[in-house]
């Protein structure tokens, strides 16, 4: 009463025919595409309606670095029509955007999922929004040779760091790195752009600085 | 101790308010008695619990399994509970199925049997449209909290993608939701010939919420383009007179004809003569017209609503329209694309791929599967937190042979490729894991010894359109899957050598 295994599913009469072997679904974009020097990690859940938004506004910042970029979308278990949202759009997408998931509850750890998978020089997570002067500062700074950049702008936040460094504590916001060995020789910094009495003012302080 | 492992002698108890002899019985019995008809082939004891409409037999028997008609449409609850409460030790298994208002058979069973809890769609909206205050009220409450508390964390079994969305946004419940499609007979028509001109065959209530006023407004634009173009209206409904007027002041009299109901015979010979086929309705629990004309190879258009898009793969066997103004356009470049005879004939070889994948055993097998599953669940709970996420093995039918699938769980699905006798390397199979994501996959197949290399296996997170389709169910029952797979390596090194 089961499927039986040796008959073709293809209604009688008909031409045989292959079923739809690879094509049941798109395969996740960008897997297995060249590395890039800077991943954003998004960490989505049921979140079908505000997806195309939120990466269009994380994609449109990066695009404005000239380095190569891209998205890690690591979805936590959404029951809606997100992941085919991100396909949606990683299909007209100039940056490259990966799908994974994470079976793990809570968003940092889906963040850190994204970070363990990264293949980026530096990585970034937090509340991606359209960040552009903010992204390339800390890119800068990055470059420069800071580990991690801790970004407060347009009332978001956003962490970049060293994916290797990242990964010791990924997804936990602002990094709190305590005074042990193991945190020795990084070099952190917090960089915002705040409107104080109508003007905006570059908040760049170094907040932490432990020689090694 | 395990009360339901999917074999001969058990007994099922399937809960729902009507059974096919019933006046409104509809797509939810079709679902019963069809699951119900391949369990008893399977040697189980199935009993219906349902309401008894008039002049209606206090018991019967449909296709093997027996059916107890006790109460009315509200009444049916209580005495399918006091029925349950003095049966309880007898039963192995029951699927209690939520049309709007559960049976809540846990409080007479207690965690002592497993209990599927079967949603064919959410029915939060229709409350208020067919009730008032504040009869509306107490069955949205009903549903949703009184659902939520009685549950628990039972296993929910849910049709479509869609569906399983509402379920987790209206009704919050918590526990895991796995989708099991309805299956269909297939459709057969001999000698059918596609139709000269582009015809457009549509079949379904003439009901407001299926917006056929949608279509005959598309209609006079596609005509601009597609002069010759001609659509045919099988079904009857409250909406008929509107919509004869509509067809006479747009003017498309000549190329509209509304048939009204036809036979089985002649409506599948006119459904088979069609180029495509179309579906505006603003919600469905699953497109049926559409994957019958599908299992003809019709293609199909529809709106993405909930169901329909589930039932349609976009632009492989149909075209799902984002908003009703983008229907004339996507109307017209699907006819001008299938004029093109072998386009059309590629349409409709993957039309019935994707149709003839909808089977009542894979229903059937699915619905065991899940009761096995929450019997196991009952006995030894899962410790994994409930998660929706699903992903997708496809390897080679060479590592498939690895995998004992009886080892896997009753929730994780397989599916392969017939074997091409051309070149049979090529064959795959496909596993679903469901609440894996692609680590826990990894590591499992590597358990099996399954070499996870991205050039041989692929493995992605599943998409809603990847959880339907599926042929078999892996777990207990799927012990030949793994001599058959190895059968057909066997076949396919043998012409290697």
């Amino acid at each position: 009463m089961r499927h039986p295994l040796m008959e073709e599913t293809e209604i009688r009469g008909t031409a045989v025919t292959r079923p739809l072997l690879g094509a049941r679904t798109v395969r996740p974009p960008g897997r297995g595409g060249t590395p890039v020097d800077l991943e954003l990690v998004m960490a989505v859940r049921d979140e079908e309606d505000k997806i195309e938004q939120r990466l269009t506004e994380a994609t449109s910042g990066l695009l404005t670095l000239g380095m190569p970029t891209g998205v890690a979308v690591v979805d936590g278990g959404s029951s809606d029509r997100t992941i085919e949202a991100v396909d949606d759009f990683a299909a007209g997408s100039l940056v490259p955007v990966r799908v994974l998931g994470c079976s793990i509850p809570g968003r940092e750890a889906a963040v850190r999922r994204g970070i363990e998978t990264s293949r980026a020089r530096w990585v970034g997570y937090g509340e991606t929004g359209a960040f552009t002067v903010e992204l390339d500062h800390a890119v800068r700074l990055l470059a420069e040779g800071k580990h991690i950049v801790c970004l407060g702008a347009a009332g978001h936040r956003v962490t970049l760091a060293h994916t290797a460094i990242a990964q010791m504590f990924a997804g936990t916001g602002v990094p709190q790195l305590q005074d042990i060995p193991q945190h020795a020789g990084i070099r952190m910094t917090a960089h915002g752009r705040s409107r104080i009495a109508g003007k905006l003012e570059d908040t760049t302080v170094v907040l932490t600085r432990i020689e090694s | 101790m395990r009360r339901y492992r999917g074999g001969a002698g058990e007994h099922v108890v399937w809960l729902n308010f009507k059974d096919r002899t019933h006046p409104l019985g509809g797509g939810a019995e079709e679902y019963m008695h069809q699951v119900t008809e391949r369990m008893v082939q399977a040697g189980q004891r199935v009993t219906i619990v349902t309401s008894r409409s008039r002049r209606a037999a206090r018991r019967d028997e449909i296709n093997g399994a027996t059916v107890r008609r006790m109460g009315n449409a509200y009444t049916v609850y209580l005495f399918a509970l006091i029925w349950l409460l003095r049966h309880r030790r007898n039963i192995d298994a029951i699927v209690d199925t939520c049309n709007g208002i559960p049976f809540f058979s846990p409080l007479a069973v207690g965690t002592k049997v497993p209990v599927v809890v079967l949603i064919h769609h959410v029915h939060q909206v229709m409350f208020a449209q067919h009730f008032g205050f504040p009869m509306a009220q107490i069955g949205r409450w009903i549903e949703k909290v009184g659902n939520r508390i009685v549950y628990g964390q039972r296993t929910i079994a849910v049709v479509s993608p869609s569906s399983r969305t509402e379920v987790r946004r209206l009704l919050g419940l918590i526990g895991p939701v796995y989708v099991s499609a309805n299956g269909q007979e297939p459709l057969i028509v001999k000698h059918a010939e596609r139709s000269p001109a582009p015809r457009i065959v549509c079949v379904g209530r003439l009901a407001p919420h299926k917006r056929w006023d949608l279509l005959l407004r598309a209609l006079t634009r596609v005509a601009e383009l597609v002069p010759d173009v001609e659509l045919h209206l099988v079904g009857d409904g409250p909406c008929r007179p509107e919509l004869v007027d509509l067809v006479e002041e747009l003017g498309l009299g000549d190329r509209v004809v509304l048939h009204g109901r036809l036979d089985n015979g002649p409506r599948n010979r006119l459904l088979a003569s069609g180029w495509l086929t179309v579906c505006t309705s603003e919600v469905e629990g699953w497109g049926l017209a559409v994957t019958e004309a599908m299992s003809l190879g019709v293609p199909a258009v529809v709106l993405a609503s909930p169901g329909l898009r589930d039932s349609v793969r976009n632009r492989q066997t149909g075209w799902i329209v984002a908003r009703p103004q983008h229907l004339a356009g996507q109307l017209t470049s699907a006819l001008i694309e299938l004029e093109d005879r072998e386009a059309a004939a590629a349409w409709a070889r993957r039309c019935r791929a994707w149709a003839g994948r909808f089977t009542w055993d894979a229903t059937a097998d699915r619905i065991m599967g899940l009761l096995s599953v929450e019997d196991a669940r009952r006995v030894s709970a899962d410790n994994r937190a409930v998660c929706d996420l699903a992903t997708v093995a496809d390897i080679p039918v060479r590592l498939a042979t690895r995998i004992d699938f009886a080892r896997l769980r009753d929730v994780d699905q397989v599916d392969w490729d017939q074997p091409d006798p051309a070149d049979p390397a090529s064959m795959r199979v496909r596993v679903l894991l469901s609440g894996y994501d692609e680590r826990d996959a990894t590591a499992l197949l590597h358990r099996l010894g399954v070499d996870t290399d991205p050039a041989v296996t692929h493995l992605w997170v599943a998409r809603p359109a990847d959880l339907l389709g599926w042929k078999r169910v892996a777990g207990s029952r799927a012990g030949d899957l793994r001599p058959y797979f190895a059968q057909c390596a066997a076949v396919s090194t043998g012409r290697r050598g």
